[in-house]
């Protein structure tokens, strides 16, 4: 027989081993779980706007000092003689990066082939002294979503494909260069988890990124308006533009001061309009809008410093149509081309507009584009030269138009299935 | 002997609850070290044609234990009601293509690889992000089988598209989750609901023709991705083209106000999917339908 003690001893032993036992089942369980586990990886959390900036008001945002004024503003070209536009293969998957001369758009050069999500091309803007250029790319393994909010990449590159680098992570939609071409402008989505109004899932921010150093400045944060459109510098690189449209639909424009680091309001956007576009003159002095209210559609220009809004044209609207106009500024911002697509049987018309006239008038066509099917996808800065798209062709083709020509050039392809489009221009 | 064995047995035990002690410490817990696991497995990526079953019964909520529990969806307007649970296959099968071309595993059709994870956690066919990563794992379905399981996968997508259904406050027609125009703000929150997706968006190309799988998507909101894939179906193996194709009709862009209106007539022609209605008397509620 055992002694009592011996009892005792071996009760605690087998209740420990029966404990110890049951106790390892979860832990089996969790082995069994590793099985799934290949790796431990934490999610990479957007930075949160005070780890980018100096301040933690985003409103209040202290200019960094590499955020210097601009010292030497180049104007876009005087006249232009390549245009740099990128070609997709087929699946979508892959963009090459081409500089062609405008006299002989076949003797063109690559200079970078980016790879990328399938049917999100990079999105390109050029320095405006033409040095540089600046991709965003959404990478491979992005999402649908972050595709659409923060998952792009900034990539930038000498206009001969030299030096390419990336300088910001974490975007989604690409501004514009200072006109110095010390940094850029982009914006990003971030989705918020308790957002105070369910139409505002995410929190828009603007940032700028300086080319060298890759030093990021928080311009804006918002999580209360529905939408936030950035719209550009202005002549001096003093202020930072941006649209916004509140959850009444109202519109009004914001204005980052350098010197402050605030946004304030500039101007007030009378009616509570579908903006569908809005584009930036080039001194940055004045929006081009295309809106849509009920059974109207209008061209409409805000003068920044005036805060006036004037229209400039109008058309009637059909419940199942967009605005039939198209709008570019010229390089020296006196000019609009529009096109108007036309309506009961018109056909389309494509001219230049001269704003700068009192009152504006229209001036004769700039190149003959009379099928509705085209429509300018870009004009040069000098206004010689007009790129249009035939959206009713399969393989959506972009064509060269100079001012006053009938001929269509079309912008040179590998195989015709792949998807071309247009960057901008360079020259003198 | 017995004091000896006593001995032994209390040594084992003392050193396995030892071990357990050492082991259980640093198992993988999201609180311990402010790290998720990454569920990713290895599987044979089935070939549509397998798949295809799947997304029907999704839809009809036939997956029994083989999909997360999905809850009632509401139907009607102004007045709604907790109806069995439904998704439109070919919405299920668009959103899928569109999110993953249907990839569950990164390998060719009937290879084995490894689950599709992108660099911010979508896994698989629908790119499941919501509740991937949260601590502690989500109680409406459960993550390890998201990442290895196709049906599994898709099923989540179901219930995540329900569930936007359900909260998204627009409505289109009567609200009948029978009609597949009618899904059309739960397909644009499905990606993400407010500006981003918003079809006046003016970072969206104005001038975009409808979507047929041909042009860059960054010209797109979202649902008009689905529906064009819906209109177009790709074909992603064999040549064979993935599902009937839908002619889904779109809400006028410019009844899309900012933010939307909270009800919108139905566009017409306007689709039925999976079942096939007769003599509808009450178009509010499906009252007869034949698989």
């Amino acid at each position: 027989m055992n002694p009592p003690q011996n009892h005792w001893k071996s009760l605690v032993g087998y209740g420990l081993l029966v404990l110890t036992l049951l106790a390892t089942i979860p832990l089996g369980y969790q082995f069994a779980r590793r099985q799934l586990v290949v790796v431990t990886q934490t999610p990479a959390p957007l930075p949160s706007p005070s780890l980018i900036v100096s301040t933690s008001q985003p409103t209040e945002v202290q200019p960094r000092v590499t955020e210097t004024e601009p010292a030497s503003i180049q104007a876009s070209p005087a006249s232009v003689d390549r245009v740099v536009y990128l070609e997709s293969d087929p699946t979508f998957t892959s963009s090459t990066i081409w500089i062609a001369p405008l006299v002989e758009p076949a003797s063109r050069q690559a200079v970078a082939t980016l790879e990328h999500r399938q049917g999100y091309p990079p999105i390109g803007k050029i320095s405006p002294d033409g040095s540089q250029i600046a991709l965003l790319v959404i990478p491979p393994a992005a999402t649908e979503q972050s595709a659409r909010t923060n998952g792009g990449e900034i990539w930038v590159m000498g206009s001969d494909g030299a030096n390419l680098r990336k300088i910001a992570d974490q975007a989604g939609q690409l501004n514009r260069w200072t006109p110095d071409g010390a940094s850029l402008a982009y914006s990003r989505l971030v989705p918020l988890e308790t957002p105070a109004d369910p139409n505002v899932p995410f929190r828009t921010e603007v940032m700028s990124v300086a080319l060298e150093g890759g030093s990021q400045t928080l311009l804006y944060a918002d999580e209360t308006a529905y939408g936030v459109q950035p719209l550009g510098w202005d002549a001096g690189a003093n202020r930072f533009w941006m649209a916004s449209v509140d959850l009444q639909g109202q519109w009004q424009v914001l204005g980052w001061e350098r010197a402050s680091g605030k946004v304030a309001l500039q101007a007030d956007i009378p009616g509570r309009l579908l903006i569908t576009t809005f584009s930036l003159s080039p001194d940055g002095s004045q929006v081009l809008m295309n809106a849509t209210e009920g059974d109207q559609a209008a061209l409409l220009l805000l003068d920044l410093q005036a805060k006036q809004t004037d229209q400039i044209a109008s058309a009637p609207l059909s419940p199942e149509s967009t605005s039939p106009f198209t709008v570019f500024w010229s390089g020296d911002g006196r000019s609009l081309l529009v096109q108007d697509q036309g309506r009961g049987g018109q056909g389309a018309s494509l001219g230049q507009f001269t704003i700068v006239d009192d009152p504006p008038k229209s001036l004769s066509p700039v190149a003959d584009s009379s099928a509705a099917s085209f429509t300018p996808v870009g004009w040069s800065p000098d206004q010689v030269w007009v790129v249009l798209r035939d959206y009713q062709a399969s393989n959506l083709p972009l064509y060269l138009q100079k001012a006053g020509d009938q001929l269509l050039l079309p912008l040179p392809r590998a195989d015709a299935g792949n998807f071309v489009d247009l960057i901008g221009w360079l020259g003198n | 002997m017995l004091r000896t064995a006593n001995l032994v047995v209390g040594g084992i035990a003392a050193l396995m609850l030892l071990a357990y002690l050492l082991v259980s410490s640093p198992v993988q817990t999201c609180q311990a070290a402010a790290t998720c696991p990454n569920w990713a497995g290895t599987g044979r990526q089935r070939l549509p044609s397998e798949l295809i079953p799947m997304f029907n019964e999704a839809g009809l909520n036939q997956m029994g234990g083989e999909g997360p529990s999905l809850p009632q969806i509401n139907a009607g307007y102004p007045v709604t009601t907790p109806t069995s649970p439904y998704v439109p296959c070919i919405l299920l099968k668009a959103v899928g293509f569109t999110e993953s071309g249907w990839k569950q595993y990164r390998a060719d059709w009937g290879q084995t690889g490894e689950t599709v994870v992108s660099f911010d956690f979508g896994y698989g066919i629908m790119q499941i992000t919501s509740g991937m990563t949260t601590c502690p794992p989500p109680t409406t379905f459960d993550p390890s089988r998201v990442a290895t399981s196709s049906r599994y996968n898709i099923g989540t997508g179901a219930l995540f598209l329900i569930g936007k259904w359900n909260s998204v406050p627009p409505y289109i027609g009567e609200n009948n989750p029978r009609i597949v125009e009618d899904w059309y703000f739960a397909t644009w929150a499905y990606n993400g609901w407010g500006w981003v997706n918003n079809p006046n968006n003016s970072i969206r190309n104005a001038s975009r023709p409808t979507f047929n799988g041909t042009q860059p998507r960054s010209w797109y909101p979202y649902q008009e991705l689905v529906w064009g894939y819906a209109a177009n179906p790709p074909k992603p193996y064999d040549g064979t083209p993935a599902w009937q194709a839908v002619a889904m009709t779109l809400p006028p862009r410019s009844q899309i106000t900012n933010p939307p209106p909270l009800h919108l007539d139905r566009p017409t022609p306007y689709h039925t999917d999976c079942y096939l209605f007769i003599t509808p008397t009450n178009p509010l509620y499906f009252p007869l339908v034949v698989r």
